[in-house]
Order: C-alpha cells, then structure tokens, then sequence
C-alpha cells in the first residue's frame, strides 16, 4: 500500500498529462475588443429583427470564449451599457410628444411586446454567460437585467403619461358604456408589463398604478350617476348596470385581487355613496311589489355590516308602516267586530311577511334585538310586532285573545275548516308571545275560554291543543289556571257519567250537565245573590239536589255552590207552526217553565214564584215577549198591569232558538265587556302583586339597594310579563314599606334594605 | 403527499413486485423521500427485497455513494447480494432518470413546429399521418428496406392498412404508452401489421395480454413499456453505428465545403460537422428533432438566427432535386468525443472510456447538458487508470471550469490522501492560493474551500469523527495515539498549516 500511494504521488508531480481548457474549445486568438464587436453587432441585428444571417453558432461561441476567458464581468458591464444606449434610443424616436392617449397606450405596449422579445433572444445567446457568470456572482441574469433595464430607462421615464393616458382610456371606455376588446387587450399587456417589472420593494403595478386606479375608479363613479334624479328603481337599474359593466370590464384585464379591490371601491362608491340615501325607499318598494328577488338584490349589494343592518331596518319600518295602518279603532264598529278584523289583518301581514322573508337569504349579519331566532326573518318580525304592541299598551293583547276567542268559536260550526283554523291559531301564538301585556292577555283569555267552555262554544280537544300552544310560547306559568279550568271540564263530565250511572232517580226528559268549576281559578268574582234564593221548578231543583248529594258523599270536605248565572237552560217546546228547542239563562228557563203550570202571569206573580227581583224578571219577561226573533211569550195588557202567556203562534227561521238578555242582571255586566274599568283595576291588583313578590326576591338576595337599581332590577324581571310602569313600582313599594317588608335607610332616602 | 407515493414506500417495505412496478408506471417520483425520509429504494434495501431494489434501479432509482441518500441504501441493505446490487448501479448506469430518453423520443412525433417530418402515409379514408424516416429506419429491419425501395419517395400510400390499427402502430414506434388504449378486436390486426414489418416485442406483448386477466395485463404493460424503451435505445444505437457513423464523411480538401449527405441511408435533416485536434474535417448526417435534445440546440432553433432560416428554408424547397442540408458545427473535439455526444444524444448511450471524459465534459459544458457532465465526471471520478494519467491538481482546475462539485471534492479527497508526497508541490500552493481568491467569488469570509474539503477529507483518512480528535487532544497515551492513527492524522493537519503559514494565509 505504500508503495503504491509513493507511487500514485510521484506520478502526480510528473504532470503526466496536462488538461488545458481554454485553448480547446474556445475561439482562440481573439482579443475581447474584436469579441465585443461581434457580440454588438448581433444585438444591433436583434433590435432591429433581422437576424437571418446571425449566426447562432458563432455568438454562442464567442460569449462562451469571452466567458471562459474571464471577461464575463466586462461582458455584462458592456451588454448593459450598450442595453441602456439601445433602450434610451428607442425612448427617445418612438414615443411622440402630445400623442393622443390611445396612441401612447398603443406605442408603450408594442415596444415593450418588442423589447421583450428582443431582451428574450439576448438571454438566448448569453445563457452560457447566465450560467457560469451571473448565477454564482448573483447579479441579474441577462433576461432580467434587460427588464430592469426597460423599467428605469423607459418605464419610470415614461410613467407619468402612461398611467393619465390608461386612466383616461379606461375611463373613456367606461363612458362609453361598452366592451372594446382592442382597448382591453393592450390594457392587459400593459398591466402585464407593470406587473413584470418590479423594483426591490414590489412591482410597479402594485407600487404606481393600482393606487390611482382605485382612486380613479373612485372620482369616476362618484360623477357617474345622481341618484337623487332618479327614482329608487331606476336609480338601483344603473347602479346594477354600472356594477355588472365594470365588473366584466375589470375581469377582462385585471388580476383577481386588483379586481376584488375595485370590487369594493365599487361597492363604497356606488352602494354606499349612492344608494344609501335611497335604500329605505328602495327597501319598501321591494317589499311593496312583494319580489323577493328584487329585496335579494338590494341585499346582496354590498357585503358590509352596516348597509346589511340598514336594510333590515327598512324591512321592519315597512312591516311596521302597514302593521300600524290596519285600522285600530274604527269608532263605526262593535269593539269585539275591532278586535276581530285587525287581529286578522294583522295575522296575514305576520303570515305573508313571514313567507317573504322566509325566501330571502340574509346570510349571518347581527341584529341589533332582543332575541335571536336562527331565521332572520324571524327576529325581524319579532322586534316589530313587539314594538309596536307595546306601543298600544293593553289593547293588542285583549284583541287578540278576542280573535282567538273568534276562532274558537268557528270551530263548533264548521269541522271542515279545523285544520285551517287551528292554522290560524297557530300563528296567534307567535303573535301572542309578542305581547307586552302578556297578563292582559291572560285575564282577558281566561274569560273567554270560561264563557267558551261553559257555554260549550268550542271543541274541547282545540281548546287543550291551543294552551298548550300558549304554554309552549310563554311558558307554564301564564295557562296554570287555563289549564285547571280545562281540567275542571273534563273532570265534569267524567263525575257526570258517574252519578248518572249510581243516580236511581231517573228522570226523563232531562238532560241534566253540571261543572264543577275550581273557584279561584275561575275568573268569576262572587256568586249572583239571586241564585241563594231563586225557586226553581221542582223538578230541576230535585235533580240539583240528587247531585249535591252525590258529590258531597264523593268529596267530603268540598264545598258546591250553583252558579245558575253561568248555566245555560235549553228547552224544546211544541208550537203550533212546529217545534223548536229554545236556549235560556236559567233564570228566564225558570220563569219560561212556570207557563206550564198558569196560563197566564203578571210579573208580580212571576216575582213570588220565583223569588227573583222585580228588575230582573222584568227585563227576562221583556227578552222573551219583545225580541223579535224569540217571541214565545206574548203580552196581554189589560190596564196598567200587563199579563204574559206563552206566545203559540211563534215561529223562527232555524229549530234551536236563543233568548238573548236584553238587560240582563246586573252581575252579568261585569263579565260581559272587554277591558273595562274594573278589569283593568284587577289587572293593575294582581301585577302589584307580581312586582311585590319580585321586589322582595331581588331585596332578599341583594339586602341593600337604591332606589334606581331596584327599579331597573324590578324592570327586568318583570320584562316577559308586562311593563312595569313607574306608578305600578311605586304603588307596589309603598306597599311593601308599610307591611315592612322593607325599609328606607335613615341617612340616604333612596335606598332600601330588606328587613328579615 | 401524493398517495401513489406513499403505497409506493409501503409496496417496498412489504415486497410486492408487482405494486411497485405499476405504481413505477403511474409517473411517481422513485427518487421522493418519505416523511421519515425514507427513499422507496432505502426501504427496499433495509427491507431485504432484491428484486423490488433492482427494479427501482432500472426505473431510474438513484443510489449515488457520494449522497446521503444513496450512502443510507448501500449502509442499510440487508444482505451483501443487495449490496452489491446497489453498488453496481452508481449513477452513471443509473440512465432513465426522469425517463428523458423516452419522453423526447415520443415528443417528436407530435411535434407540430418547423421541424422536419420526411415521409407521410395516405390511408385509407385519406387519413395522412406523418413520421421520421430515420426513425422507422431505426425501428425494423423490413422498414428500412421499404424506405431504401418502395418507399423512397416521400409519400407513401397504404390503401390495406387500417387507419386506428396504424395509428396505433405509429405511437408505438414512436414509444408513445398507448398499451391501454388497445382494444381486443384491433389485437388480431396489429399482430400482423407489426409482425409485416418486423417489429419485435408489440406481438409479443398483444399475444399475451390475449389470454391475461386485467391484474396481469396491467404487471404487463408496465413490463413491456419498459422493454420497448430499452429496446428503442439499442436499435437507436445501432442506427447511430451503422448509418450514421458509416455514412458520415471526412472532408479532404477545406474548399469541398457543399458536401451533400442527402443520400445517405440516415437520412438527415441537418448535417454536424466537426475538426478534430489534427485539423481533419469530418461530417455527419443527423437529425434536428434529436439533436434538440441539448439545450444548446434547441436554444439555436428556437430565435430566428441564421440557422433556423437556412433551415426552414431548405426544409420548403426539400424537393427531390435539391441537395442542400443545412450545417451545424460542433467545436472542434476529437471524432469520437463527437460520436460520443451523438450517440448520447440518439441513443441516451452513456458509455464513456475514461481517455475521453475531459473532452466530453467541456464540450457538455458547451452544450449545457447538465447530465452529460455529471456522467462524465463520474467516469473521471470512479476510473483507476485517470488519476495515474492526470494530476489531481487540473482536475481541481477543471471542475472550477465546470463547475463540477463533485470533482472538486474527488481533488481534495486525493490531496488528502496524498498529503505527505504533495506538500512539497508548489503546483499545490498554487491552488491554495487560487482557491482562496475564490473566496470573493463566493462571497464568504475566513475559509478556503479548497483547504476545509482537504481536512475534511483527512478525517475521512484517519476514519475519525471530530468528537474523537477533541478527545485524542486531551490524551497523552501516545503509544494508544499511534495506534489508532493520531500522530499521522496530526502530521498531516501539521504539514497543511506549514504550508498555509508559508503561503501566509490565515485561516
């Protein structure tokens, strides 16, 4: 091994066989000055694109020799030099002095598609030098350093004009309003060449032209159309236009993120410049013609917040504006006729609206309100409605429940049409979650469903399913005792299967149906004085006291008290044009059947039969004897005091008849109006009591509060039932400091501490 | 990462032949690395699959010593039989990288450009197709014949021919993968038309993918392709040696420059000559669409320089009369450094005796073939006998030329090695200090490349890591020292400062 390794080393110091390069291959014998010329002359061919008797071959080589001879930096030096002379002549011949825009334009973008190619063909020849040279001494390849080249020599000498002639040009196409391929295909090539030629920062588009083109696109369009002279759709037809115009023009030449910018410079320019002053206009027209593609457009505009939040509060003003032209009280009508028709005309706005909006697509943007539905359109209607609810106080929510009342009542007449109605009272849910005087509602309903129920106006089933709708939208609390009531009803008529089955004492032709109504949860205030000591016929009287007893030997410790008042009596009586089946109070049925046992009757004999007050048999008597629909009595008057008889010659369109009560007793005043006085004072009673409970929750946890603080707290808790007023507060707060629940702090009278 | 990839290293773990070769065929990368960077042909290797490691070597698989890569195959391999396989395959064997062979030979044919395409075929229907008579000359003996007689005139017209079946029969000569493409009912057809002409391999395959299930036919296809390429390369090879080479010319007389080689049976498109050392002229009939190949060519052709109008210009008025083909020149080289560059370039022939592979590679610098200087300085590198023929200092000088790293480390390993013999060569000095004014070049302070490969080498010398000199610094033991080789690796570090403080450089 180591003497071979002696070996292998002397051989190498013999230099045995010399490799040598340069003489070899190369063009010898030239020196760099005769290179150079040749290199020269073959760029003076390619500038001039004649280059048919070049020979590739020969340049090559002689850039190859010049390289390998290490003259690669004079070489480049000198290309550069001879580059910048070539590039300042063409600066200096081509482009004419006050040249029209175009022809600017058109004289920028031939020379550079010219020198492109030129500086091409130069890094085809140099691409030896490329290699060996510029690469490992990092300066620009040959391609490159031409391009830079064109950029200071030509481009920044020349950029003033070209960036006004293309501004101009581009606005001058804009003007006219229609496509020119001629003129968008230089544009493109020029902004191609902007794009290319880039100092150290960035590129000359991004660092020179695009800032005055959004600019310019900006003065452009703000001068481009006024709005104010047209009418909101014509005015929203050439934003589109406008819009969709520059778009296809901007997409012909410009790069996607150039185009995105012009995008929304469009978009602050034309939408929000422009159309926000008549959006709301534009909004209530969209809505107005019911096109839900046309309010999509107006939408889908501009993708800022604020013009989103700002049609969506044209959309309520709209909803709001022909909610509040349904006439709400239209002094020609009967107040529950009122109640009926807005509450349906406001049921379809709600429906039709909700249907509206239901095809519009909104996309995620927040809402200024209260609730967030998952449907925008949802949260719209929501804050409407609610508003403006609460804006007429109590009379939406006793309006409502009449509606529903309404429809019940439709529903005993006409079976086809449950399925429609229960649609409709589906609806008057959402509408009832909406109220702000939700107990309002409540008293006023529980009223209703009473009368409803006792007097069987309804289905029950519908009844059930609609509280539970109720139940569903405002939770337990509000249908407790709807829900006790309904259950009185059922139970009721379960105990009367019972006792008819154990009762022995049959007795025909009567058809005997008591309730058993729970008190408290009934809205009526007192039994009728008359009832304890009305004479009823004996036969009824007997049946009444065949339950009594049956239902106290069931419940021990209940007690049953009649309400006759709240009783309905039917009655089927054979006439001599036919038999008919006659509905009464009680009172009147009590005083209808006396004429089975006496031809004739005075009203002081009435009033000894019956034991009921003169006033009241006077007005019964008079229901029955002068209505004209349900005279079955009829009156003899001899002298001044007149006798009644049954009136046999009577007859009527349909076979069930109703004795209506003309002045009935006055117990029946109180439940028979909506909204009076006194209900609005037990209204008022039982919200005192709500706040009352409220505040003393909120002290017992807090201990000490002011006067304002407890007001706000108070406010809050009691935002899903009702408002509460200022009065109601303090009205309940002095309640509360005299029961001493709570007290006044000596030194600072504006707070409050709870005693325990 | 692409998904063929990653069955492709799992294919190569577990051993499955046939996966690889068709995921091979798909166009994956063999060369990739995995996230663990793992090489499909590491794994193959660690694995213990010789057939999967020989397979990736002839689809192009690189296990190049000097890499790391190719250092963790051969270090990695299971077995010596992987081992060696390896080993045999070092890059200058390794040729279908990337397959350019392949690809350029079936990019001619759609070559749409200004290129020449000197015979067309009328079928049936008036369908025209058109191709390179060298090409098919090349492709089958019965071809050749057909072009030196019945179809020696420039349109051709074959009425019985079916035009699909030719179509086919067309790409394939041109090793366009068109395998799939066949349907069962042009098989019958093909076979006679290929075995008319007397094409080898596409019977072959047709016969058997007759009676094969879709899992074979498709192990079969990827097979064939790859036989079809090897064999286009030998009858390219063979086409270069025979028609080219035979019929290429030595001018005697300068002034007899019209030479024509119209005539010849290479039919050429573009005539190459050459001067060699001894001022002989020499002449060669070649092809345009081939010698594109070289970036050096293809930039020629691609600016309207001289060559290309004389070109285009002689291709227009190719009439039968006209006798004019446009001339190239190579520089000036020895013949057979020019018939080496030629069959390269036809026949992606990568033998090169090692006499000659300076000469290729300048003149592969010339043409900007990148591969061919690599080939070449890897003969220079592996050849016993060069070193013994040549100073270790020009080959240092040349791969400055080149730029050939892989040579520049090839000196500095010698230097090292010879270290003791060298330091009194002021040839070495020298290149110390050329080496250091390189150093502005590269624009990195403190070092001389020249001198860090050298110590780096010398550690490689003494197998030493740099852990182990720290820690033999601390030892006094110097018998221990002298065995494990620290004294010699001392005198030598010793000898390179001698010689760096005496040429006064600091590093």
């Amino acid at each position: 091994m180591k003497k071979f390794e002696t070996k292998l080393g002397r051989m190498i110091t013999n230099n045995k066989t010399r490799i040598s390069v340069p003489e070899k291959l190369g063009l010898s014998g030239q020196s760099f000055e005769q290179s150079w010329e040749i290199v020269k002359h073959a760029i003076d061919h390619i500038y001039i694109d004649d280059m048919a008797d070049l020979s590739f071959e020969q340049v090559y080589r002689t850039i190859y020799t010049i390289v390998l001879n290490r003259k690669g930096p004079m070489l480049y030096d000198n290309l550069k030099t001879y580059t910048i002379e070539k590039l300042l002549f063409f600066r200096e011949t081509v482009f004419k002095n006050n040249a029209p825009d175009y022809e600017i334009l058109e004289t920028m973008a031939g020379l550079w598609e010219t020198l492109c190619n030129c500086f091409k063909i130069t890094g085809d020849l140099m691409m030896y030098m490329d290699k060996v040279y510029c690469k490992p001494n990092r300066c620009l390849e040959v391609y490159d350093m031409c391009l830079d080249l064109f950029r200071t020599e030509i481009l920044q000498k020349r950029s003033s004009s070209l960036i006004s002639a293309l501004i101009s040009d581009i606005d001058g196409i804009r003007s006219s309003g229609s496509m020119d391929p001629k003129h968008t295909s230089m544009w493109k090539v020029l902004i191609g060449m902007m794009e290319t030629l880039h100092d150290n920062r960035d590129n000359f588009f991004l660092t020179d032209f695009e800032p005055v083109l959004i600019s310019a696109t900006e003065r452009y369009y703000t001068d481009a159309i006024n709005i104010k002279s047209l009418t909101p759709l014509e005015g929203l037809e050439k934003i589109r236009k406008l819009k969709q115009f520059e778009n296809v023009l901007d997409s012909s030449f410009l790069n996607a993120d150039s185009h995105n910018k012009l995008k929304k410079v469009l978009g602050n320019v034309l939408i929000w410049g422009k159309l926000s002053d008549v959006i709301e206009d534009l909004t209530h027209e969209a809505m107005k013609l019911s096109d839900e593609r046309l309010l999509q457009e107006i939408y889908d505009l501009s993708g800022e917040r604020k013009y989103k939040t700002t049609i969506i509060e044209s959309i309520k003003s709209y909803i709001r504006r022909i909610a509040t032209a349904v006439p709400f009280k239209d002094g020609s009508r009967k107040k529950g006729q009122n109640a009926i028709t807005w509450s349906s005309e406001i049921l379809s706005i709600f429906r039709k609206q909700r249907l509206f909006l239901g095809n519009t697509k909104f996309g995620s943007v927040q809402v200024n309100s209260s609730v967030t539905y998952k449907f925008i359109g949802m949260t719209i209607l929501h804050d409407v409605f609610e508003t403006y609810f609460s804006e007429e106080g109590a009379l939406p929510s006793e309006y409502i429940s009449t509606y529903v009342d309404y429809c019940m009542k439709q529903t005993n007449d006409n079976d086809a049409e449950v399925a429609k109605i229960k649609e409709d009272l589906l609806d008057s849910t959402k509408l009832i979650e909406l109220l702000s005087e939700k107990d309002i509602f409540e008293s006023t309903y529980k009223k209703q469903l009473s009368r409803r129920l006792l007097q069987q106006k309804s289905i029950l089933e519908i009844e059930k399913w609609m509280v539970q709708m109720i139940k569903d939208a405002l939770g337990t609390f509000f249908t407790l005792k709807l829900e006790i009531m309904l259950r009185d009803i059922s139970l009721s008529s379960r105990i009367l299967q019972a006792f008819k089955s154990s009762s022995t004492s049959s007795i025909e032709y009567m058809n005997f149906v008591p309730e058993v109504l729970t008190r408290t949860s009934w809205p009526f205030q007192s039994t009728n004085p008359i009832d304890e000591s009305i004479a009823l016929p004996p036969r009824m009287s007997q049946m009444l006291m065949g339950f009594e007893e049956y239902y106290s030997l069931k419940y021990k410790e209940r007690v049953l008290k009649w309400a006759h008042h709240l009783s309905v009596i039917e009655i089927g009586c054979q006439f001599n044009n036919g038999y008919y089946e006659i509905s009464f109070s009680v009172y009147a049925g009590a005083i209808f059947l006396l004429f089975e046992n006496y031809e004739e009757l005075t009203l002081e004999e009435i009033r000894e039969l019956t034991h009921i007050p003169e006033e009241d048999v006077k007005s019964l008597v008079m229901s029955m004897s002068t209505v004209p629909k349900c005279r079955i009595l009829k009156r003899s008057s001899n002298s001044g005091n007149a006798k009644f008889s049954v009136n046999y010659f009577f007859s009527a369109p349909n076979r069930k008849v109703k004795v209506p009560i003309i002045a009935g007793p006055a117990s029946f005043h109180k439940s028979d109006n909506l909204a009076s006085q006194s209900l609005v004072d037990s209204y008022e009673n039982e919200s005192i009591m709500e706040v009352n409970a409220a505040i003393v929750r909120i002290m017992k946890t807090e201990g000490k509060l002011s006067h304002q603080q407890l007001l706000q707290r108070a406010t809050k808790h009691m935002e899903r039932r009702f408002h509460l007023t200022s009065s109601t507060f303090k009205r309940s707060l002095q309640l509360l400091l005299e029961k001493e629940y709570i007290q006044r702090d000596a030194d600072d009278t504006s707070c409050y501490h709870y005693l325990h | 990462m692409d998904l063929n990839f990653e069955e492709l290293c799992y294919s190569c773990r577990t051993g499955d032949m046939d996966n690889v070769d068709r995921l091979i065929s798909t166009g994956v990368n063999v060369n990739s690395v995995d996230k663990f960077d793992n090489s499909p042909l590491f794994l193959a290797s660690l694995c213990g699959h010789e057939g999967v490691v020989k397979l990736l070597l002839q689809r192009g698989a690189v296990c190049d010593r000097d890499r790391y890569e190719g250092a963790r195959c051969i270090y990695g391999a299971l077995n010596d039989s992987i081992r060696d396989t390896l080993l045999s395959y070092d890059i200058s064997k390794a040729v279908d990288v990337k397959q350019p062979f392949a690809t350029h030979i079936s990019s001619i044919y759609n070559d749409e450009s200004f290129l020449n395409k000197d015979i067309s075929f009328t079928l049936a229907n008036d369908q025209q197709f058109t191709a390179h008579k060298f090409l098919l000359c090349a492709r089958s003996k019965v071809l050749a014949e057909k072009l030196a007689n019945e179809w020696a005139e420039n349109n051709v017209l074959l009425t019985e021919v079916r035009p699909d079946i030719f179509d086919i029969f067309l790409k394939f000569l041109y090793l366009i993968p068109i395998l799939h493409v066949i349907q069962p009912e042009q098989y019958d057809q093909l076979i006679k038309l290929s075995s008319e002409f007397n094409v080898e391999l596409l019977p072959d395959f047709l016969d058997k993918a007759k009676h094969s299930n879709p899992m074979e036919k498709s192990r079969l296809m990827s097979e064939y392709q790859y036989k079809f390429t090897e064999v286009v390369r030998k009858q390219l090879l063979q086409f270069v040696n025979h028609c080219i080479f035979n019929s290429a010319i030595d001018v005697v007389d300068d002034r007899q420059q019209t030479t024509s080689l119209r005539d010849c049976p290479a039919y050429p498109d573009i005539q190459l000559s050459v001067r060699n050392r001894s001022g002989n002229l020499r002449i060669y009939p070649c092809h345009l669409a081939v010698l594109n190949r070289a970036e050096y060519f293809k930039r020629m052709f691609t600016n309207n320089f001289k060559e290309k109008v004389t070109y285009v210009k002689a291709k227009h008025i190719s009439g039968k009369h006209n006798n004019v083909i446009p001339q190239l020149t190579l520089p000036d080289c020895e013949f057979e450094v020019a018939e080496i560059i030629i069959r390269y370039l036809y026949a992606d022939s990568t033998n090169i005796p090692w006499t000659y592979a300076v000469d290729v590679l300048l003149l592969a610098d010339i043409l900007l073939e990148d591969r061919l200087k690599t080939i070449a300085s890897t003969i220079i590198t592996q050849s016993k006998d060069f070193i013994q023929q040549h100073n270790a200092l020009d080959v240092l000088y040349l791969s400055w030329e080149t730029r050939v790293e892989r040579l520049e480390l090839f000196a500095a390993k010698f230097i090292a090695i010879h270290l003791q013999e060298l330091s009194n060569d002021p040839e070495l000095k020298r290149a110390i200090v050329l080496s250091s004014e390189r150093i502005s070049l590269r624009q990195e302070t403190d070092t001389i490349e020249l001198v860090d490969d050298i110590r780096y080498y010398l550690l490689r010398k003494y197998s030493f890591d740099p852990d182990d000199v720290e820690l033999f610094e601390t030892q006094d033991d110097l018998e221990y020292l002298k065995q494990v080789g620290y004294l010699e690796y001392r005198r030598d570090m010793e000898t390179l400062d001698n010689i760096l403080t005496e040429l006064g450089l600091e590093v």
